[in-house]
């Protein structure tokens, strides 16, 4: 993928001029080798010295030394320590401070350059930031946690397709938890994010379910689905149907239509879920200022009659119970 | 005017016996409004006068503090405007006020930081005894490290962050959401990318400026207020029990218990705090991948790279060139990317936050700056690089308009869309809401405009924002 700057004599400036045949030429790689003609080629041509120096510290030494060496050449030169981070992240000693400069140097850059900035240059930008990417790719194949994550962090927030694509596959091969995965597709935009997550409303572990369910409450072209599929379907598993009361009471418009209906006469709900309605209808009611003294009555026998049946729950119903009297009073 | 000068006006008018009393007026900025009592380390003008004094009457000056608030210190000099080269303050000023009850110019400058308020007094005192002491409050308001914010302090800011959110910004969905907007419409017209092989120079400039846009709509709703920095490159402990200061669901937000969203784990704040339920149409609810408790690079970081832009062989040793992009790339870069979520995205001023870690940043600059003093020169290419002003299309590797020192940048200049010219380095962004044209009275925001923030060169421009630990060279 990369060359060597000495491959690119066809723009000999003045850096690869003066740096042929010494063992800097080997640091420059493409696309970070520094423009010809540039005010950057005169920069590291000036600094050709201490470049060389530090790079040949970064390529050996104790792991501390190393470490330090390259941390000063990312500081000082940081094209010559991108162009040597491509390789660095296939070392042990060397793989995370690589790791983490490459994607301190794609932060934010879905924001889509501008060309006509400086027309000189937005493609070079573009393909040091490709760059850069496609190296952080292969960190999603390490059994390391600490690259896997930096560079799923990374592309995922980025909206990367080919790390979220590499990802859904991870999961799918129990290689990443549907969790983690999960948690990694939500960096990217709702609209590349959530087709990645909806699958998992029909399946994997229940945690990842609860997860999906968190997330895709909040966009409206799910909440039917998750009302429908999970909320009101006697066959969800309980704990993704309580998920999904509790995401939905946030964040659907229209969850005191229903939630009104479960809640009064949906003794027949777990107790557990049916906590979870109550608790989320009076919140988001009282928010609302939606709650009539009709509906107050009929929620507070509901939940007498619910107390009956699950003692377990009297605290938490007492608590709720309690509220309801209160609005009574105010 | 001062409060017992005041007094004794009042006075004059109820009461003949004192129709000829002798007083003392002291004003700060030549005006006796009390909205602009508010200064940091640079020195403002003050005047002090002698009323219904048969002779000249001579009076100290000097500061009335309370133990841990702001301080202090004085300067005469008459109407010349100190420098950082004539600087020489003093605790107490002595000067004579002539009889005609004409104004004696001095100078005051901060000392030591307010905590949250007006807490420290310019206190006139004659000499003789003959009149009164006049007493004038002041805030010595500086921009502080988050950690050590009092909740008092953290509360007026929140608070004004809230209602600046709250107000109706016309175009867009509110007066804050117009920092994000236009952030993102400038990200990439040269305000980023200052690293290898660009140089674009705009990074530090146009943020600074971007900061004390918002520091003074925030102070327009509160003039207590100046923006905390977060030291992003230093734990966030500081806290009861050592839990995080900023990273705390009374100040900044925390991610702990949040939910799963769009972009990351929505940030919880407690019920009491202002930015309690933080939202920005569009964006939804506001979201972060982490709480950067630990700090997010090593704590030399910093020291790093100034030695390295110090040290570094050829024209650009020490040249803001090389700064600007270093600061971008290994100081900042790493912030938004350790928080995430909003603050890892363009539209990243729409997390508060954001402006916090600027703070930060822009500290960096200026901690170079006093490192380096002639680097508050701003004519000088190692303070800025792109010299001058825009050069025209005839000129090769031109950067964009606005870029250069004497231009004025975007959105500040008000330009938007297609110029009608063939440049098109001369085109804008779309800009759906204004931003005042200047930053502090008479000063535009040019790059120039930001270089010397606290004005040590003396030409009237300081910028009204200091850092905590930064005082004026002298």
């Amino acid at each position: 993928m990369t060359r060597t700057g000495l491959v690119r004599t066809g723009l000999a400036g003045a850096i690869l001029l003066l740096l042929g045949g010494s063992a800097l030429a080997q640091v420059f790689v493409e696309p970070f080798v520094p423009p010809a003609g540039s005010d950057s080629a005169t920069y590291y041509a000036d600094n050709a010295a201490r470049i060389d120096e530090l790079a040949g510290q970064v390529r050996s030494g104790s792991p501390e030394s190393r470490r330090t060496a390259f941390d000063e050449l990312a500081t000082a030169f940081p094209d010559a320590a991108l162009s040597l981070a491509l390789d660095l992240i296939n070392d042990p000693d060397m793989a995370v401070p690589a790791a983490r400069l490459l994607a301190d140097s794609v932060v934010m850059t879905n924001h889509q350059v501008d060309h006509d900035t400086m027309p000189e240059i937005g493609h070079l930008i573009m393909a040091r930031i490709e760059a850069a990417k496609v190296a952080l790719l292969t960190l999603l194949d390490r059994p390391d946690d600490t690259l896997r994550r930096i560079a799923a962090g990374t592309l995922a927030s980025l909206g990367d397709r080919r790390a979220l694509d590499a990802l859904d596959r991870k999961a799918k091969e129990g290689e990443v938890s549907d969790v983690e995965a999960i948690n990694y597709f939500a960096l990217a935009t709702p609209e590349v994010g959530s087709s990645y997550i909806s699958p998992y409303l029909k399946q994997g572990e229940g945690a990842a379910q609860e997860s999906a369910v968190a997330y895709l409450s909040a966009l409206p072209a799910y909440q039917g689905q998750i009302r429908d599929e999970i909320l009101l379907n006697n066959e969800a598993k309980e704990a993704v149907r309580i998920a999904a009361a509790q995401s939905l009471g946030q964040y659907d418009r229209n969850f005191g239509d229903y939630a009104v209906t479960m809640a009064i006469d949906g003794t027949n709900l777990p107790p557990s879920l049916y906590t979870a309605v109550v608790s989320a209808y009076t919140k988001t009611a009282i928010e609302q200022k939606t709650l009539d003294p009709a509906t107050v009555d009929r929620l507070i026998d509901s939940i007498e009659r619910v107390q009956k049946e699950a003692p377990g729950f009297q605290i938490q119903l007492d608590e709720l119970g309690n509220r309801l009297q209160n609005l009574k009073v105010q | 005017m001062g409060v017992l000068a005041r007094v004794a006006v009042a006075a004059t008018l109820l009461t003949p016996v004192l129709a000829n009393a002798q007083s003392i007026e002291v004003e700060v900025r030549n005006s006796a409004s009390a909205d602009d009592d508010y200064f940091c380390w640079t020195p403002v003008e003050a005047r002090v006068r002698a009323l219904n004094s048969m002779q000249p009457m001579q009076v100290t000056i000097a500061a009335d503090a309370q133990a841990g608030g702001g301080g202090l210190v004085f300067q005469g000099l008459g109407a010349t405007r100190p420098t950082a080269a004539t600087f020489q303050p003093v605790q107490t000023l002595s000067l004579t006020l002539p009889q005609d009850s004409s104004w004696v110019p001095f100078w005051v400058a901060g000392s030591a930081a307010s905590v949250g308020a007006k807490d420290v007094s310019i206190v006139v005192t004659d000499e003789a005894n003959a009149a009164p002491p006049a007493s004038l409050p002041v805030m010595v308001r500086v921009r502080k490290d988050a950690r050590t914010l009092t909740q008092p302090e953290i509360d007026t800011f929140l608070s004004a962050l809230r209602t600046l959110h709250d107000v109706d910004g016309g175009a867009v969905a509110s007066r804050f959401v117009k920092y994000a907007s236009a952030h993102a419409q400038a990200f990439n017209i040269g305000i980023h990318h200052a690293t290898d092989p660009g140089f674009w120079p705009l990074f530090l400039a146009w943020h600074r400026a971007f900061l004390l846009s918002l520091e003074r709509e925030l102070q327009a709703i509160d003039k207590r207020v100046a923006l905390p920095y977060w030291r992003f490159d230093q734990p966030d402990p500081g806290g009861i029990g050592g839990a995080p200061r900023i990273f705390n669901r009374n100040f900044m937000g925390s991610i702990s218990g949040g939910a799963l969203q769009a972009g990351g784990f929505r940030v919880t704040f407690a019920p009491t705090n202002p930015l309690f339920g933080w939202n920005v149409p569009g964006l939804g609810a506001l979201v972060r991948t982490a709480d950067a408790t630990g700090g997010t690079m090593p704590a030399n970081r910093l020291q790093t790279i100034l030695d390295l832009v110090e040290n570094t062989t050829g024209p650009d040793q020490g040249a803001y060139k090389l700064l600007n992009g270093r600061v971008e790339l290994r100081y900042h870069n790493g912030a938004h990317g350790a928080v995430g979520g909003w603050l890892g995205q363009g539209y990243s001023p729409a997390d508060p936050l954001f402006f916090l870690l600027h703070a930060n940043t822009d500290r960096a600059w200026a901690v170079w700056q006093h490192a380096n003093p002639d680097r508050f020169v701003s004519t000088l290419p190692k303070s800025y690089h792109a010299q001058g002003a825009y050069p025209g299309p005839a000129q090769p590797g031109r950067f964009r308009m606005g870029s250069y020192l004497d231009d004025v940048m975007w959105p500040w200049s008000g330009l938007q869309g297609d110029q009608g010219t063939p440049d098109r380095l001369d085109d804008w962004p779309s800009l759906p809401e204004p931003f005042p044209a200047t930053l502090v009275d008479g000063v535009t925001p040019s790059p120039k405009s930001t270089v010397d923030y606290l004005d040590v060169l003396g030409a009237g421009t300081a910028l009204d924002a200091c850092y905590d630990d930064l005082a004026y060279p002298h």
